[in-house]
């Protein structure tokens, strides 16, 4: 089961609501293309940094199975390639 | 340790590559009393702390090996996980994991409230401003570990799982500071084995897991636990189909396991020399059920079984409407009643909810949870049940929420006046207060609690009824199974200072207390002043005379 499923990289740190928002959007539309599953692969920033978007997936998104890696700790295996989505990291808390 | 005992432990060990465990306050069997587990949930408050560790979390007997006799369910089912998987795993008491670290892969933890962000937890810290037992003896073990990698094993991988696994997303510098490498949200039988393949073969960890409805195994899936569970609790089923607001089970689909893989269990707990069973469900009166029209014929069969393999049979949870309405329908529960309760054992106990004696509350917020009768009709349905219960010996330990969001005033006086329409029956009712998730990120979540003076007029009604009942329950049944006479003193003298503390205290008084618990926990008030001013008024209390019950 771990990163199967379509994924996400996310490049650099989603910080402010707006983008929180963005990149939850974004993982929803995948995790249902996906069949209820989802990778996030977080580059360029560590999980700690990327903890207010991890919260997100939890809370927010509990009818998927959610897969997050650092650094691209795998690859997906179901060929569809990954979305990406970068984050400058400045934005406001 | 001295080296010569270390050296003859470690001949004496097994070479794991998993080790699964967790801090004392989960590997007890808390002296057979599922009940005394939950002092565990409250920091030593009238006692000395060794006292209350004694009471709450006596250690486990351990086998040659360090694995402990009983173990957690949620443990056991990991072990089994990787055991049929073909990986060398075993529960291991956390007294006994050195001995292991070095030479294992990874260590595995599951624990059902880590940070002590759960109820009642939470709740015993806001009123005492200390930190419950639970969570520091998590975090002594939590350090233990992370030193015992540090010096003998860094490679040594750390995962962290269980029902409290979210608990490290809102504390992160805990994930770091313990090392952990990935945390496993949800039902984790499959998952667990994909990540020791991984770990095995050196491949990079994820570092969050979250598993979602798609991925919860199938009854048939879930291995069968190996060694026997504390106080020999088996999951009979998954899920619950009532759909409250507040609670998470509901988001798992509902799923039954059938009754031989439950007898297997029963065959593993009962071989262990265990005599008393827990019964896990979040209904324990819905198992085999379609939705919820209960299945009378599963229900006695599931009993018979139980009964064939333990003297004692209690359940984990139900719901009142279940209650009513399966004993009203099929007489379930006196049947349940007199098949259990057959010399062996005199009565029987179970964790349900309350929530709110407020119908418009109720309707709100889970509306599903009085089905099949209206919302509107849950005061009358919870008071019905409680008169069932009574009469058949099964003892309710209930849940009030305090703090709902939308709550009015007159929604906590209908909870008052539905306690008070309880007293006549055997029961304990614990208030617990609504702590939004987004409060526990950051270290403020006890601002978040807004009590109001009706709370704490609800609080000292509960208070006063479980007390009054405790007496009851721990001299007419508790106490008869407990070995030490000692332990029965300290547990009744304990009741009856709280009783007569309780009696005294004004509203007032439990706001202000909580207002200083508040302050303290935010750094504004001398730890010592607030503890000062409770143990002396407990002290007190304990020398005055006794005074007549209020009528």
């Amino acid at each position: 089961m771990v990163a199967e499923g379509a994924a996400l990289v996310v490049r650099g740190c989603p910080r402010s609501e707006s983008e929180i928002e963005r990149a939850l959007g974004t993982a929803r539309s995948i995790a249902r293309e996906g069949g209820g599953r989802l990778t996030v692969v977080l580059e360029g920033a560590s999980f700690l940094e990327c903890v207010d978007l991890i919260r997100a997936l939890y809370e927010r998104l509990a009818e998927a199975t959610v897969v997050v890696e650092v650094g691209g700790a795998s690859t997906p295996k179901d060929g569809r390639g990954a979305l990406e989505l970068s984050f400058n990291g400045s934005g406001e808390r | 340790m001295d080296l010569g005992r270390g050296r003859a432990e470690l001949a004496r060990s097994l070479e794991l590559d998993f080790i699964i465990t967790v801090d004392r306050s989960m590997m007890s069997n808390h002296r057979g009393k599922e009940f005394l587990g939950f002092m565990t949930t409250a920091p030593a408050v009238g006692l000395p702390e060794v006292l209350w560790r004694a009471l709450a979390m006596p250690r486990i007997p351990v086998d040659e090996h360090g694995r402990p006799r009983q173990a957690p369910y949620g443990l056991r089912k990991i072990e089994a996980a990787l055991l049929d998987a073909g990986f060398s795993a075993a529960v291991v008491d956390p007294d006994h994991v050195r001995r292991y670290v070095e030479r294992a892969k990874a260590v595995l933890i599951g624990h059902h409230d880590y940070f002590a962000f759960n109820s009642p937890s939470i709740e015993y810290w806001l009123i005492t401003g200390e930190e419950p037992l639970n969570r520091r003896s998590f975090l002594e073990f939590a350090s233990r570990l992370v030193e015992m990698k540090r010096g003998l094993n860094p490679d040594l991988k750390i995962i962290v799982g269980g029902p409290a696994a979210w608990q490290w997303l809102y504390v992160p510098e805990y994930i770091e500071r313990f090392e952990v490498d990935t945390i496993v949200e949800g039902e984790a039988e499959g998952v667990v084995v994909e990540l020791a393949r991984r770990v095995t073969e050196g491949l990079p960890l994820p570092k969050f897991v979250m598993v979602g409805p798609r991925d919860c195994p199938e009854m048939e899936e879930v291995p069968v636990i190996r060694g026997a569970s504390i106080n020999g609790l088996v999951e009979i089923m998954r899920g619950c189909p009532r759909g409250c607001k507040f609670c998470s089970v509901t988001l798992r689909r509902l799923r039954h396991y059938p009754l031989e893989k439950i007898e297997q269990e029963m065959r593993v707990n009962a071989s262990s020399g265990l005599k008393g069973c827990v019964l896990h469900s979040e209904d324990v009166l819905l198992y085999g059920a379609k939705g919820i029209e209960p299945s009378p014929d599963s229900v006695i069969k599931l009993h018979e079984l139980a009964k064939r393999y333990h003297e004692e049979v209690v359940w984990s949870h139900a719901t009142l409407s279940s209650v009513l309405y399966a004993e009203r329908k099929y007489r379930l529960v006196s049947r349940v009643a007199e098949l259990v309760l057959d010399g062996r054992q005199r009565y029987s106990g179970f964790q349900t909810g309350i929530e709110t004696g407020s119908p418009r509350l109720a309707r709100q917020i889970m509306a599903g949870k009085a089905s099949p009768f209206k919302p509107e009709q849950w005061p009358d349905v919870v008071e019905e049940a409680f008169g069932i219960l009574h009469d058949n010996f099964f003892v309710p330990a209930a849940t009030l929420i305090l703090g709902l969001p939308g709550e009015t005033e007159d929604d906590v006086i209908r909870t008052i006046e539905l306690v008070e329409r309880l007293k006549d029956y055997r029961s304990l009712v614990v208030p617990m207060f609504f702590v939004p998730i987004g409060a526990l990120r950051g270290c403020g979540w006890f601002t978040s609690v807004h009590l109001r003076r009706v709370h704490a007029e609800l609080l000292l009604v509960c208070l006063k009824h479980s007390l009054f009942w405790a007496k009851d329950i721990v001299s007419r049944f508790y106490a008869r199974g407990l070995s030490s006479p000692f332990l029965k003193l300290t547990l009744m003298s304990f009741l009856m200072s709280a009783e007569r503390f309780a009696r005294s205290l004004t509203p007032d008084e439990v706001l202000e207390h909580i207002e200083r618990s508040r302050r303290k926990l935010a750094g504004e008030v001398e730890e010592t002043s607030i503890r000062e001013s409770v143990l002396e008024r407990l002290r007190r209390y304990a020398r005055a005379p006794k005074v007549a019950a209020r009528p």
